[in-house]
């Protein structure tokens, strides 16, 4: 009878030993999402959205650019976003109107450490999205998680 | 050059025996030269693995912690990229087997584990679509060898298996490019 | 292993295949800064020598950048504003909103560097960052002033 309380406590010690280096390191699981917008068949020169998680298990890591030659560069953001919840993305292409992506183009993609268990929730938000002559323009913004294997 | 400039020139001049014998003094910044000379090449072969990058950044972060902990009293004995092959592969089995947790199986877990590699995106070359065909052991000998530059005996020592059957997988491995109608003209004289 | 053996000639990868081999596209790996951090971070925690390596500019150079930028932007704020105001940040704003909309966006910065662009003669008041010359660097400080979550962001 005494054996199986040892166990028991063995056996919870050993999963927290086990724990203890990522715990340590305040390791977590890495997740990018894909930041979209659609400028619904405009030329997209610029825009400024801001990309926030809402329930408190998420640390922005990383920004990085976008697919068309227009965003490939990492768009403009606060170094403080870093370990935040929130951030303010921004860029612009000084290229011709011929030389801009019209519809739904990757702007960006972020870069995400999520700790605990519990599901990342984000929020995206556009400020402002512009033509090649710095109106402003109707866009909207959408994300996609990417999927681990 | 400055006296920053220089010290830095100097790490990198080191030989990886010589960087670790810097660690084993407690000397920092060896490790973070051994970290940087071997950062993307774990990245890239957690990727080859696991199949997503971020699950790589996490085998990356997880492969150089364990290397760490072997410090002080560490003696490397073989090439790094030896030392450091099974536990990136281990590694990314386990991130594999994380992500999959709410649907494997043991069959599943086999599958993950010998699954060969995604077909390659529409566009991409001939003996891209080929090796993605190979059997994820084979390949994986073929690309120790031929891309990332260890020797029979290290991808030995490195897959823990015996010389001749890395041998015998290389042998397969190339007889099928040379026999595939795709890539036979690379055998060509 | 002895070469030209025939056992390991058939080992051997012919030079179109090995150059073949390492033409094989490699997708770019993204690696967050905070892995680096974390490695290097445990390391000099558990290796204990608190050697004063320098600061890797080279490495962090596009992170000191956007740092420079905004150090640069707050600098000249504080130079305006020489006494309390109801509207102290107005001056600023007024600098740099370009397009006259009433906030300072990327479209401002946008603006300038169409101008830039454009080699048109450019209003002095443009010179954001204070170093004499109006350019890129000019239009990273709008840029990151749009950004910046000091200002509250717009949410």
């Amino acid at each position: 009878m005494k054996l199986l309380p040892a166990l028991a406590v063995f056996g919870l010690a050993a999963q927290l030993f086990a724990q203890q280096p990522a715990d340590e390191e305040g390791h977590g699981r890495f997740r990018a999402v894909d930041i979209y917008v659609d400028s619904k068949g405009a030329p997209l020169a610029a825009y400024q959205l801001q990309f926030s998680a809402t329930n408190g298990v998420v640390k922005i890591v990383g920004v990085e650019g976008g697919e068309h030659p227009a965003f490939r560069e990492a768009p403009f953001y606060d170094p403080k976003a870093i370990q935040q919840e929130r951030v303010i993305i921004a860029g612009f292409s000084t290229a011709s109107r011929d030389q801009l992506p019209a519809g739904k183009t990757r702007v960006a993609t972020i870069h995400l450490q999520i700790t605990g268990s519990e599901e990342a929730r984000f929020e995206l938000k556009l400020h402002i999205a512009g033509d090649a002559q710095g109106n402003r323009i109707q866009a909207t913004v959408s994300f996609e998680e990417r999927k681990t294997r | 050059m400055d006296a920053h400039a220089t010290a830095k020139h100097d790490l990198e001049r080191r030989s990886d025996l010589e960087l670790i014998a810097a660690i084993n003094r407690g000397e920092a910044a060896a490790f973070e030269e051994l970290y940087f000379r071997y950062r993307d090449w774990v990245a890239g072969l957690a990727f080859r693995f696991t199949g997503h990058s971020d699950a790589a950044a996490d085998v990356l972060q997880e492969t150089f912690l364990y290397v760490l902990r072997k410090f002080p009293g560490f003696r490397l004995t073989a090439n790094f990229k030896t030392f450091l092959y099974p536990a990136v592969r281990n590694l990314s089995i386990a991130a594999r087997r994380k992500a999959e947790r709410y649907q494997s199986s043991e069959a599943e877990l086999e599958r993950i584990e010998g699954a060969p590699a995604p077909e390659p995106s529409p566009g991409r070359g001939e003996l891209e679509v080929v090796l993605a065909r190979l059997p994820e052991e084979q390949r994986e000998v073929l690309l120790l060898r031929f891309v990332d530059g260890l020797s029979l005996a290290e991808i030995a020592a490195a897959m823990d298996i015996p010389l001749g059957t890395v041998k015998s997988r290389l042998h397969n491995a190339l007889e099928t490019l040379r026999q595939d109608e795709r890539t036979k003209e690379f055998f060509d004289h | 292993m002895k070469i030209g053996h025939p056992e390991e000639q058939k080992l051997q990868a012919p030079p179109k295949l090995l150059a073949a081999l390492h033409r094989l596209p490699r997708e770019p790996i993204f690696v967050p800064l905070t892995v680096d951090e974390a490695v290097l971070n445990a390391a000099r925690r558990q290796l204990g020598n608190r050697v004063e390596r320098p600061f890797d500019w080279f490495r962090l150079m596009p992170w000191m950048a956007a740092v420079t930028v905004l150090v640069l932007l707050v600098f000249p704020a504080q130079f305006i504003i020489k006494a309390p105001s109801r509207q102290p940040s107005a001056a600023v704003f007024n600098r740099e909103d370009l397009n006259h909309d009433g906030r300072v966006d990327i479209l401002d910065a946008f603006a300038l560097a169409r101008q830039l662009k454009s080699g048109a003669h450019l209003n002095p008041q443009f010179d954001i960052n204070g170093d004499g010359v109006i350019d890129e660097h000019d239009t990273e400080a709008i840029a990151a002033h749009a950004v910046s979550l000091a200002k509250g962001g717009r949410s």
